[in-house]
């Protein structure tokens, strides 16, 4: 599905973070990256995620060369393929949950139709990541937990077809971490989502299907 | 339940309200200043054309004669052929006195009127007979005059005869009246009617057209506005119901001669009229008689006779040449015989008042009986002083006789003979030697053959008017487009505001800044999300939009209120500027909506940049924190260094090498400071640091390290105060003062001492013994004074006290000759022919006929005519010709502001009518100055004087100046005080940045108070250092200044700098108090 070749990626106050890194990635499949503070976990899910350009190399997304997409092709990849989970749950602090969750869908015109099925999915997704009664209230009225859940949900309202989650549990506690870490493994199970998880959590990573090291810019499996 | 941009746009308003409002009040107050300033330009013009139209009531068009009469019942005449109002008007100046306590005001306008003044403004039931007056409100209140009242009305003789015509009589420029007061007229009664330009309320007396002028004559005509005739087409009906009686002109026979001749009342034909009337009565033939002071032959000399200068085709016998016929009488008495060459000697015609005397040869061709037509004591022109008098030595000639050279023999000529001319010339040669700018001729006269009905009607109707000094203008139009013209205080004040504009510029830009980085996260998210630019884009103009709009609509409100307290200042403290009181504020759809668009685009436009600015700072992944400084702390140290000493030198140098320090070096060494002064304070805040535990202030030493990577932080703040300041400051001292240079003969007094100005002209030359004599000037010390005097043709007032746009300046004609002695006044602007070392003998010259040369004062010419030098004014020269004035230059800063000057000699020829002098520059011992104008006010209290110094006059014309130069100073300070609040904003901006830093203060044990400190000593350094450096930068620029005058406004300087410094205090404390402890400790928490 996914196909990373020989990226290159410098920044001028960091030097060169990805000295030609590689990658595939199949359908459904999901990996850890792990490695040191400023490794280049984060820049490799921003380039992922066309949030940056590499330096060189290529990204191919079912064969398709996505990094040299326009600013708005690159929004479309965004929103219909890709979900993305930070550290900090970035949920709009004027929105409510749900309408958080609801969010992504008002990147593009929707059907009324259509937007009522994904309602029903979010409700759906709400449900599974036991969150529903929490729909009508606002970020700063839940906690962390259930705040990156709602970020979580957010993230698979459009059923991507990749997740990239950038150490979605380094704000949480252990109990809190646990739990998302197993949602993050049943439902990319479930609903057949790839995930590109970067972590530092070793006891996180473990449960991706495959675990890589990020050294001296490239990828190294463990 | 979908989520609509609509609502994602409103629920964020309502989530950052705060951020919101702030924006949202910046955009109001700019609002405010934009709409306020529209709104007062606004109101001035509408308040100024209201004015007008009631000055004017119900008059739309102005027949004028100029300086010359007519028969008041033309108006009957003329409504009778139109049917339209019209109203005849007699238009003077002068001056009033009440009766009884001797308070006296000058320059009043006095209206003879008749009934139809009442009609065409539609008031009813009022009569104003002989011994009435009534006056106006204005007028009343100046006076404390209340109906019953008695007054003392002075003014000019109105009369057909100018009198500085030859041989216009003496006696009698000055006419006094006592009236009682019937009426008080309102503004809805015409009571402050008026023809002038201006804004400033007039003093109106209005009496019986018949009681002002001995022959109840008028010289304008108001014709009813909204009529559907044009001028030209009521300059046509005018034409056609002219009878000569109508124009002063009469027809009589000569029974002994058979002749009929036309006569004028102004006794001498202009040469246009003379040409008119031939071209109407072909074979109508001019004559001039002329006094002849001596003939003389061989010793033997015969005084005062006169002499007729006739046609060949009434008078064939005259020869041609200088060949004359005398009567036997002439040649018995000098005992001159045929072929003899006599010597005449006359005062020369256009320097009467001077008498200078003329002298000429000429020969006997004949000697002719007095008999038939050689005795014809008619061709006499009935001189008022002269005809009807019993005896030649009862004379009033206006001008000194000899009595004792009249013998007994003279009376006995004058007893049978009158006036009868004993010398006989060709009319050619008379016309050359006796034409003068107020004609060429004493009488037409027709032969026999024309009847004196035929010539009645021959004139009747056929007569242009324009050739009798009639022109016609729609003074409504004038009046509305002089005031729509008018000074353009919309610009002024948003000029004035620049500071409050420039303020909310930066505080707008600021809070958007602000806006934005404290939703980077956010923002980041909808990238995230996959929203597009152009939608996220969208919704953060969206809310800037809405943001925009809710400014805007309280901005023009806020405007509206700004208007009215603008308004209640120019009628009020800053009445220097407009010179009245009856401005009014009013609210226009159109500035308003202009002020709201202005203001609505300048902000959404600055967030539209700014929002384009951040995402695509945020697309490149750009950090706005982390730009690293390439400058060498040391360089700028040396660049400050440099231009710290530059300014301090060039400062000691100016004070030790100039004699007196000139203004133009200690700004450029208050620049060189200013500039040293930041580069010193960009060099502080980026210098390399020494060792923490070395410095004295550890917490300042966080401090500099922070702004180190940030300098802008701290240069920026500094920048903007100390500019605001420095720009105030200068503005505050440098007013406009009169100095020792004004005072001096450059300057723009010329040297001299007192203006005044005669609302009855004075005929005497006052720099010659005579002149002097005849006014009581010949003792000490008022022998000492010497004087400019111009005649004055009246106009509307074009100095900078004239809000109007004006197109017929008032005119001088001076002589230039003292000027060019004195190398008297400089000039800013001159003409490229002009000599610039002997500027004023331009006023002796003229580039081609009816065009000549004058000068103006630079101002006037800017602002008041919006004219530059090698423009031309037109005017209408009495006799119906155009005259051309071509500017030649423009003065610096004169006394002279508000008037054209022209040469006196081109002025006399043009407006002969005008005779003597309404206008006086005074000079001579300083010393003396309070008693030259004690003694001046006294023998010219007649004369209506009007005395002040010329150092009030420049000072007068300096209030309206340093007015704007005061709000300049107070919207600059208002401009300032809201840029110091803008640090509060910094101040919290700097803090969300640096959250971080200050949490993990806190972790390592760092109070809250402490940090607050921090954050408050740093703003404080900054708002110190702003004002040190604007203040010190400021006062060295202005050194000079601040030395020698003695009416700088401190206290307002002062208030500003206070107002600064206490605003910008005050508003960090508001701010340094909503830091707290939690925030910062959920803040550590999270990272």
């Amino acid at each position: 599905m996914l196909r990373v070749l020989e990226l290159r990626k410098s920044y001028p106050q960091r030097g060169i973070v990805l000295n030609g890194l590689s990658l595939e990635l199949k359908e459904s499949e999901t990996i850890a990256v792990t490695g040191p503070s400023g490794s280049g976990k984060t820049t490799l899910l921003n380039l992922v995620g066309l949030l940056d350009r590499p330096d060189s190399g290529e990204i191919l997304f079912r064969e398709k060369l996505v990094n040299n997409y326009t600013v708005d092709e690159a929004a479309d990849y965004r929103n219909r393929q890709i979900g993305f989970i930070f550290q900090d749950h970035l949920l709009l602090p004027y929105l409510t949950v749900m309408e958080n969750i609801l969010l992504p869908l008002s990147a593009r015109q929707l059907e009324d139709d259509e937007y009522r099925v994904k309602v029903g999915y979010a409700r759906e997704l709400m449900e599974r990541t036991g969150i529903m009664n929490l729909s009508s209230k606002y970020p700063w009225q839940v906690s962390g937990g259930e705040a990156q859940r709602a970020a979580l949900v957010r993230a698979l309202i459009n059923k991507p077809s990749l997740l990239l989650a950038d150490e979605p549990t380094g704000s949480l506690d252990a109990a809190n971490a646990e739990i998302l870490g197993n949602l993050l493994k049943e439902i990319s199970s479930q609903y057949g989502t790839a995930v590109i998880l970067a972590t530092h959590s070793m006891t996180l990573a473990k449960k991706m299907s495959i675990i890589y090291k990020i050294e001296n810019g490239k990828l190294v499996k463990i | 339940m979908k989520l609509s941009s609509r609502k994602l746009v409103l629920k964020s308003l309502i989530h950052y309200r705060k951020s919101a409002f702030n924006q949202a009040v910046i955009i109001m107050v700019l609002t405010a200043v934009f709409t306020g300033s529209l709104l007062t330009g606004y109101s001035v013009r509408q308040s100024l054309r209201d004015s007008a139209g009631k000055r004017l009531g119900n008059t739309g068009l102005l027949i004028s004669s100029g300086l010359r009469y007519f028969r008041p019942e033309l108006d009957s005449k003329l409504t009778a052929v139109t049917g339209i109002k019209t109203a005849s008007v007699l238009e003077t100046e002068g001056s009033v006195e009440k009766f009884g306590n001797g308070n006296r005001i000058e320059n009043i306008k006095i209206y003879g009127i008749r009934h139809t003044f009442f009609t065409l403004n539609n008031v009813q039931g009022k009569f104003i007979d002989n011994v009435d007056a009534a006056i106006n409100e204005h007028l009343a209140r100046r006076l404390n005059l209340s109906i019953g009242d008695e007054i003392i009305v002075t003014h000019r003789q109105i009369s057909d005869l100018p009198s500085s015509s030859p041989f216009a009589p003496s006696a009698g420029n000055i006419a006094s009246h006592v009236f009682k007061i019937k009426y008080i007229f309102t503004e809805e009664e015409a009571g402050n009617f008026s023809l002038e330009i201006k804004q400033t309320s007039p003093d109106n007396i209005f009496v019986n057209i018949s009681e002002l002028s001995r022959n109840g004559k008028a010289n304008r005509i108001l014709i009813e506005k909204d009529n559907s005739f044009s001028t030209d087409e009521i300059f046509e009906k005018l034409k056609s119901i002219l009878v000569p009686a109508d124009l002063g002109l009469k027809v009589r026979h000569s029974e002994r001669t058979g002749f009929n001749e036309i006569l004028t009342g102004r006794i001498f034909f202009d040469s246009t009229l003379v040409k008119e009337i031939k071209s109407i009565i072909p074979g109508a033939s001019p004559v001039i008689t002329y006094l002849v002071n001596s003939t003389e032959k061989e010793g033997r000399l015969n005084p005062y006779s006169f002499a007729s200068a006739v046609e060949h085709s009434l008078y064939p016998e005259v020869p041609e040449g200088n060949k004359i016929l005398i009567n036997e009488w002439l040649a018995s008495d000098i005992g001159a015989k045929k072929g003899d060459t006599l010597s005449l000697t006359w005062y020369d015609p256009d320097r009467i008042s001077d008498f200078e005397e003329n002298q000429g040869k000429f020969i006997v061709h004949d000697i002719v009986k007095i008999a038939g037509k050689w005795n014809d004591p008619e061709l006499m022109p009935e001189f008022p002083g002269i005809s009807g008098r019993q005896s030649c030595s009862r004379w009033d000639a206006g001008m000194p006789l000899k009595t004792e050279l009249i013998r007994k023999k003279d009376e006995e000529y004058w007893n049978i003979y009158k006036g009868t001319p004993k010398i006989f010339l060709n009319y050619e040669t008379g016309k050359k030697i006796w034409a003068s700018n107020f004609g060429s001729a004493t009488a037409i006269r027709v032969p026999p053959d024309i009847s004196r009905d035929e010539i009645l009607n021959a004139l009747t109707g056929s007569i242009e008017p324009v050739k009798c000094g009639f022109a016609i203008r729609n003074i409504r139009n004038d009046m509305i487009n002089a005031a729509n013209q008018s000074v353009d205080f919309s610009g002024l004040f948003i000029g004035l505001g620049f500071f409050i504009i420039a303020s909310c510029f930066i505080l707008l830009i600021m809070a958007v800044n602000s806006f934005l980085d404290s939703r980077r996260s956010q923002i980041f998210s909808f990238f995230a999300l996959g929203f597009s630019n152009r939608k996220i884009k969208k919704l953060l103009l969206a809310e800037n939009l809405i943001i925009s709009v809710a400014g805007c609509l309280a901005g023009v409100f806020a405007g509206i209120f700004f208007n009215e307290i603008v308004v209640r200042a120019l009628n009020g403290v800053w009445r220097g500027a407009v010179q009245t009181d009856t401005i009014k504020a009013v609210t226009g759809l159109v500035p308003s909506f202009a002020g709201f668009l202005a203001a609505f685009l300048t902000s959404i436009t600055l967030q539209f940049i700014r929002v384009r600015k951040f995402l695509k700072e945020m697309q490149m992944g750009e950090s706005r924190e982390f730009k690293v400084i390439n400058v060498k702390p040391e360089l700028i140290r040396i660049i400050s260094t440099l231009f710290i000493t530059a300014g301090i030198i060039l400062l000691l140098a100016d004070y030790a090498i100039l004699k007196e320090p000139l203004l133009s070096v200690s700004y450029s060494a208050g620049g060189l400071l200013f500039a040293g002064l930041i580069l010193l304070w960009f060099f502080l805040i980026i210098r390399k640091e020494a060792p923490l535990h070395k410095t004295v202030n550890s917490e300042l030493a966080v401090s500099r390290s922070y702004y180190s990577f940030y300098p802008a932080r701290a240069v920026m703040p500094v920048l903007l105060i100390s500019a605001g300041l420095f720009a105030v400051i200068i503005t505050g001292v440098n007013r406009l003062k009169v100095n020792e240079s004004s005072l001096s003969q450059r300057g723009g007094t010329g040297g001299f001492l007192l203006w005044a100005e005669t609302t009855v002209p004075v005929k005497e030359n006052l720099n010659t013994k005579e002149g002097k004599k005849a006014h009581g000037l010949s003792y000490f010390p008022a022998e000492t004074i010497f004087f400019l005097q111009a005649k004055r043709l009246q106009g509307d007032d074009a100095s900078c006290l004239n809000l109007h746009h004006v197109t017929s300046p008032p005119l001088l004609g001076i002589d230039p000759s003292t000027l060019r002695e004195r190398k008297a006044f400089s000039f800013s602007t001159l003409l490229k022919e002009a000599n610039p070392s002997d500027p004023w003998e331009m006023l002796n010259r003229t580039p081609g006929e009816n065009i000549i040369y004058g000068y103006a004062d630079q101002t006037v010419l800017q602002w008041g005519l919006k004219m530059r030098v090698g423009d031309t004014l037109i005017y209408n020269a009495e006799n119906g010709e155009k005259l051309y004035i071509i500017i030649a230059g423009g003065l610096k800063s004169s006394v002279f502001q508000g008037y054209v000057i022209t040469g006196e000699e081109f002025f006399s020829r043009f407006f002969p009518s005008v005779s003597g002098y309404s206008v006086f520059l005074a000079g001579g011992n300083p010393e003396l100055t309070g008693d030259y104008r004690k003694i001046l006010s006294a023998r010219f209290n007649s004369y209506g004087i009007n005395i002040m110094s010329t150092r009030e006059r420049l000072e007068k014309f300096f209030e309206v100046t340093n007015t704007y130069l005061s709000v300049f100073m107070v919207l600059g300070g208002l401009g300032m005080i809201l840029g110091v609040i803008g640090l509060a904003f910094v101040l919290r901006q700097n803090y969300n940045f640096r959250r971080r830093e200050f949490a993990l203060m806190l972790a390592t044990g760092f109070m809250v108070k402490k940090i607050r400190k921090i954050l408050l000593k740093e703003q404080i350094i900054i708002l110190v250092a702003g004002v040190i450096t604007g203040t010190l930068s400021a006062l060295t620029a202005t050194l000079p200044s601040v030395e020698k005058s003695t009416d700088i406004p401190l206290v307002s300087i002062l208030t500003i700098i206070m107002a600064i410094i206490i605003t910008g205090m005050t508003a960090l404390l508001f701010a340094i108090r909503s830091i707290d402890k939690d925030y910062l400790i959920s803040a550590l928490r999270k990272e």
